[in-house]
C-alpha cells in the first residue's frame, strides 16, 4: 500500500500523504519516489489545474525526513547523494507549472516544512497541535531541502534566522504572524479552504505578502544591512554555543551564501554542509541523545509488567518545601489534579504553593500552556496548616487515609 | 417540587480589605474562585454534585459581566454546572442565596454554591460620553479627513474619565447622604453612633482573637499578593471613643454626624456559602449547619429614607417564617452605617411607625444587645458589596450552633430603597 493518494476533486488534484503503519508521516525514499510520480501527472495531465498537499494523519503533517535513512549514512558522498535527491524533489515541486497549495494540520517540521516552502500557499490550522520549524540544527544538521534559502526569501532575513538558528518550532499563531503560513483555519476547512486557494491560483491569482515593514526591507534589501545582520547572528550564535557545534554556523554561511550568489548557489552550499555534518561526530552525538530522550519518554520508570494507570484526581502533599510542592507543580501541570499542600505553618504553605505556581508560570510562558489553562490550573493549588494548631478542624481532616477512594493520592514529606 | 427544606451546609469567606490595600491586585473573580476552591475543600465536596452557581456583585467589570460563570468553570467542577451572577446591590450575595434557595426548592437543584465577590480596587473606569461617541465614529469614519475632522473635534475635558459614584441614580443622592439625613430626620446623635461603631470594632476584634471569626476565613497563600492574608484589615482594636469623636462628618462637614469611623469602608472581599436540599444533604452525609426558614424583601421610595428597607423586610420574613420577633436567638444585621443600622432598630422598636408605617398595632420587637451582631459588622469588618450576604449568612448559621439557637435572623439594606431580611433555623 502506498503513502500517498492522488484524487482529482474538480480540477485541483489532493494529494494526500498518510504513510502506512506510522503514527507520523516521515519522508523516505518510497515517499519520495510516489511524490514524484505524482508530480508528473500534475504536470501532464491538462486536466488538472492545481494542487494540495494535505496530510491523512490526526495531528501530523510530515514530522520530517526519516531519521532512519539519515542515520545509515555512512560517508560524506552518500549523504551528498541523500541532500542532492530531497533538493531536486522539492525544486520539482516549484516547477510542475501548477499551483501546489500545502495544507498543514499538526506537526510540520524538517523536510516537511521544507516541502510546504516550496509550496505556492501555505494554509495552516490554528490548532494548539500545529506547530512548522526547521529543527535540523538541533540534530547537528541543517535545512538542506532548500530551507536556507526559500524561508528568508518568504519572511526576511532576520525572522528566518530566528527560526532556523534556534531550531525551535513555531506555534500556528506565530507561523502566521511572521508569514510562513499565509492563513489560519478551523481544521473543518482546511482542506475547503486549501482547495479554494488552489482554483484561485490556477485561475491567475497572486497572493500578497507583505513582510517586515519599511524599517525592515530598508535594512534587509541592501547589502550592508545584510553584512550587518549576518555578523551580529553569528556573534549571538558563538556565544550561545561557545563554538561548540557547527551546525548554525553552517546554516549561517548557507543563507548568506545564497543570498549573495542565488538560490542554486545557496542549495549547493546547504548540500555540502549538511553532507560534512551528517556523518560528523556532533550529529552523531546528538541524534542519539535524541533517541534516548525519545526512549525515556516511553519509558514507565517502573521495571518489570507495568501496573494499569490510575486517574488520580486529587492529592494530599504533607510538607510544603521543595519536595511537596515540585510534586504539587507536577501534579497540578500533568495530572491536573486538585492538590491540598499541608505544613506546619501557612508561610510555609504559601511558599509551596507559590514554587509550585512557579512550576505554572514557566510552562505558560513558553507558550506550553494558555493563560486560560494557567488560571484554571493554578486554581487546583490550595493549602492548609497541618491538623495540629488549626482552630477548626475541617472534614477533610476528619477522613482516615484508609478511607479515602482509590483515587485520591497522599504524599508525606516530613520536614 | 421539593418538599424538604434547603439547607446551609458550609460557608467561607477571603479576609475582607479595605480597597486598595492588601487584595487590590486580585480580581473579584480570582477572591471569588478562592473562597469557592477554599470551601470545596473544607467541606470535601465532590465537584461532581454541584448542580448550579448564583453570585452577588454590585459593581461587576464590563470584562467579566458574569463573574458566577467563571468560578464554575473552576478545575474542581464539571463544565456543566450553569451559573448566573445577580445584582440586588448590596444583598446581592443574600439574593444569590435565596435564589439558590428557589431552585433547590423547586427541585432544580439539589447542591447550589452562592455567594458574592466584589473588587472596589478594581471598579471600571469609564470614558466619557464624548469620549466613547468619538471611539465609536472613528471606527465608522472612512477618510483620513474625516479622521482628521474627529481628532480635532475633541477637548481637553472629553479625557476625563468618569468613575461610577455609590449614588443613587434616580435620586443623585450618595448613600453617605441618606445615612447623614436618616440621622437628623430619626435624631440619632454623633455619640450614639461613635458607641455603636466602637461596639462594632471591639466586637469582631474579639472574634477574631478567640478564632471564630477567622475559622470562616479561607487565607490568601501568595499568587500576586506579599505573605499570607488571614485577617479582616478593618478591624481596630486601638481605637476609642475620643479618637472616634475627632473625625470630621464626611457628607455634611458643617452639621453632620456621619464619618469615615462610623461608616463602612470600601472593602475588597468574596464569600460562598454551600447549600444542600435536606435530603442531599443527608445521602451525601452532611451535617448541616442550619436551615432557611424564609425570606423577604422590601423597596421602598429612594428619596424617602433609603436605607430603612430592613425594617419593613424583617416583619415580611417574620411572618413568613410564621415566628415571632421574640423566638429569635440571634440577629446579624448589616452595617452600612451606624446611623442606618440605629434608625432601622428605631423603627423595629417603634409602635408608632408599625402603626403608621405597616397597619401594626404592636412594634416589632426590642433590640437584645447580647444577640445582636455578635461578632460585630460591616462598619468594622468591611462591606464588600456583593460578598457582605454570605459573610452574614456563615456567620449567623455558624454562631446559631455554637450557641445552639433556634432562630436567627439576617438583615441588609441595599441601594434603591431596598431591605432584605432571611430567617434562618435548626432542626
Amino acid at each position: 500500500m502506498g503513502a500517498l493518494t492522488l484524487k482529482v476533486l474538480d480540477g485541483i488534484a489532493r494529494i494526500s500523504l498518510d504513510v502506512p503503519g506510522e503514527l507520523v508521516n516521515t519522508v523516505s525514499r518510497s515517499v519520495r519516489a510516489e511524490l514524484e510520480a505524482h508530480l508528473d501527472t500534475l504536470q501532464t495531465n491538462s486536466a488538472i489545474r492545481g494542487a494540495i498537499l494535505i496530510s491523512g494523519k490526526p495531528d501530523n503533517f510530515i514530522v520530517g525526513a526519516d531519521i532512519g535513512e539519515f542515520v545509515s549514512l555512512r560517508n560524506r558522498d552518500e549523504a551528498l547523494a541523500l541532500v542532492r535527491v530531497g533538493q531536486q524533489l522539492v525544486e520539482r515541486m516549484t516547477t510542475v507549472g501548477k499551483p501546489i497549495v500545502a495544507a498543514i494540520h499538526g506537526t510540520c517540521l524538517g523536510g516537511g516544512l521544507e516541502a510546504a516552502l516550496a509550496c505556492t500557499y501555505r494554509v495552516a490550522t490554528e490548532s494548539p497541535d500545529t506547530a512548522v520549524g526547521l529543527p535540523e540544527v538541533q540534530l547537528g544538521i541543517i535545512p538542506a531541502a532548500g530551507g536556507c534559502q526559500r524561508l528568508p526569501r518568504l519572511i526576511g532575513l532576520r525572522a528566518a534566522l530566528d527560526v532556523i538558528l534556534a531550531g525551535k518550532p513555531l506555534k500556528a499563531k506565530q507561523a502566521f504572524r511572521r508569514g510562513v503560513v499565509d492563513e489560519l483555519v478551523h481544521p473543518k476547512i482546511l482542506e475547503e479552504v486549501a482547495l479554494g486557494a488552489a482554483k484561485r491560483l490556477a485561475d491567475g491569482w497572486r497572493p500578497r505578502r507583505a513582510r517586515g515593514g519599511i524599517t525592515g526591507r530598508l535594512i534587509e534589501n541592501n547589502a550592508i544591512g545584510q553584512r550587518l545582520i549576518f555578523s551580529q547572528a553569528r556573534k549571538a550564535v558563538i556565544k550561545k554555543t561557545g563554538g561548540h557545534y557547527p551546525a548554525p554556523l553552517a546554516a549561517l554561511e548557507a543563507i548568506e551564501h545564497g543570498i549573495k550568489y542565488g538560490i542554486s548557489a545557496g542549495l549547493d552550499c546547504e548540500a555540502a554542509h549538511f553532507a560534512e555534518l551528517a556523518v560528523g561526530d556532533v550529529s552523531r552525538e546528538l541524534v542519539q541523545i535524541f533517541f534516548a530522550t525519545k526512549a525515556l519518554k516511553k519509558d514507565s520508570g517502573v521495571a518489570g509488567d507495568v501496573p494499569d494507570a490510575v486517574v488520580v484526581d486529587s492529592v494530599a502533599v504533607v510538607g510544603a518545601g521543595f519536595m511537596g510542592s515540585a510534586i504539587a507543580g507536577v501534579a497540578v501541570a500533568k495530572a491536573k489534579a486538585d492538590v491540598r499542600l499541608r505544613d506546619t505553618s501557612l508561610d510555609a504553605v504559601a511558599r509551596g504553593i507559590e514554587n509550585a505556581r512557579t512550576n505554572l508560570r514557566r510552562r505558560l510562558k513558553q507558550g506550553r500552556m494558555s493563560k486560560y489553562e494557567f488560571d484554571r490550573l493554578q486554581a487546583l493549588l490550595s493549602g492548609s496548616r497541618s491538623n495540629k494548631g488549626s482552630s477548626r478542624p475541617s472534614r477533610l481532616r476528619s477522613v482516615p487515609s484508609a478511607s479515602l477512594p482509590p483515587t485520591r493520592a497522599r504524599f508525606r514529606f516530613p520536614e | 417540587m421539593n418538599n424538604g427544606r434547603v439547607a446551609v451546609v458550609a460557608g467561607c469567606r477571603t479576609p475582607f480589605c479595605r480597597a486598595g490595600t492588601a487584595l487590590k491586585d486580585m480580581s473579584a473573580v480570582d477572591l471569588a474562585r478562592l473562597a469557592v476552591v477554599e470551601l470545596v475543600h473544607r467541606a470535601n465536596l465532590d465537584g461532581d454534585v454541584v448542580d448550579e452557581m448564583y453570585f452577588g456583585q454590585v459593581v461587576a467589570s464590563p470584562l467579566v459581566p458574569n463573574l458566577a460563570r467563571e468560578v464554575s468553570l473552576l478545575p474542581q467542577f464539571p463544565k456543566h454546572v450553569a451559573a448566573a451572577s445577580v445584582n440586588r446591590a448590596c444583598s446581592s450575595a443574600n439574593q444569590a442565596i435565596a435564589q439558590g434557595h428557589d431552585q433547590i426548592k423547586l427541585g432544580h437543584a439539589s447542591v447550589v454554591i452562592a455567594g458574592g465577590a466584589e473588587s472596589l480596587s478594581n471598579i471600571p473606569i469609564l470614558h466619557s460620553r464624548r469620549f466613547s461617541e468619538f471611539l465609536v465614529r472613528m471606527s465608522r469614519a472612512k477618510s483620513l479627513g474625516q479622521r482628521l475632522g474627529l481628532v480635532a473635534s475633541l477637548r481637553p475635558r472629553d479625557f476625563v474619565p468618569v468613575a461610577p459614584a455609590i449614588a443613587e441614580p434616580s435620586t443623585g443622592e450618595s448613600m453617605g447622604q441618606s445615612a447623614e439625613k436618616m440621622a437628623k430626620l430619626n435624631d440619632i446623635s454623633r455619640d450614639d453612633q461613635d458607641r455603636f461603631a466602637l461596639r462594632s470594632h471591639r466586637l469582631a476584634h474579639a472574634g477574631t482573637e478567640d478564632g471564630r471569626i477567622t475559622a470562616e476565613i479561607a487565607p490568601i497563600l501568595g499568587g500576586g499578593i506579599d505573605g499570607v492574608i488571614t485577617q479582616d484589615n478593618g478591624i481596630r482594636q486601638d481605637t476609642d471613643l475620643q479618637r472616634l469623636a475627632q473625625l470630621k462628618p464626611v457628607f455634611d462637614k458643617r452639621y453632620g454626624s456621619v464619618t469615615a469611623a462610623n461608616s463602612s469602608p470600601l472593602t475588597d472581599g468574596a464569600s460562598a456559602v454551600l447549600l444542600m436540599s435536606e435530603d442531599a444533604a443527608r445521602s451525601l452525609g452532611y451535617q448541616p449547619l442550619a436551615f432557611i426558614r424564609s425570606y423577604a424583601v422590601a423597596a421602598l421610595d429612594p428619596a424617602d429614607q433609603l436605607l430603612q428597607g430592613p425594617a419593613y423586610a424583617i416583619p415580611k420574613a417574620l411572618d413568613r417564617a410564621g415566628i415571632d420577633w421574640s423566638e429569635l436567638g440571634l440577629v446579624e444585621m448589616h452595617e452600612a452605617f451606624a446611623a442606618q443600622v440605629l434608625s432601622n432598630i428605631q423603627a423595629l422598636e417603634s409602635r408608632q411607625w408599625a402603626e403608621a408605617k405597616l397597619g401594626r398595632a404592636r412594634a416589632i420587637g426590642d433590640i437584645n444587645w447580647e444577640t445582636l451582631n455578635v461578632m460585630g459588622g460591616s462598619i468594622a469588618i468591611g462591606h464588600p458589596f456583593g460578598a457582605t450576604g454570605g459573610r452574614i449568612t456563615v456567620t449567623l448559621a455558624n454562631e446559631m450552633q455554637q450557641r445552639d439557637m433556634q432562630f436567627g435572623l439576617i438583615s441588609v439594606c441595599a441601594q434603591g430603597g431596598m431591605g432584605f431580611a432571611m430567617v434562618l433555623e435548626r432542626s
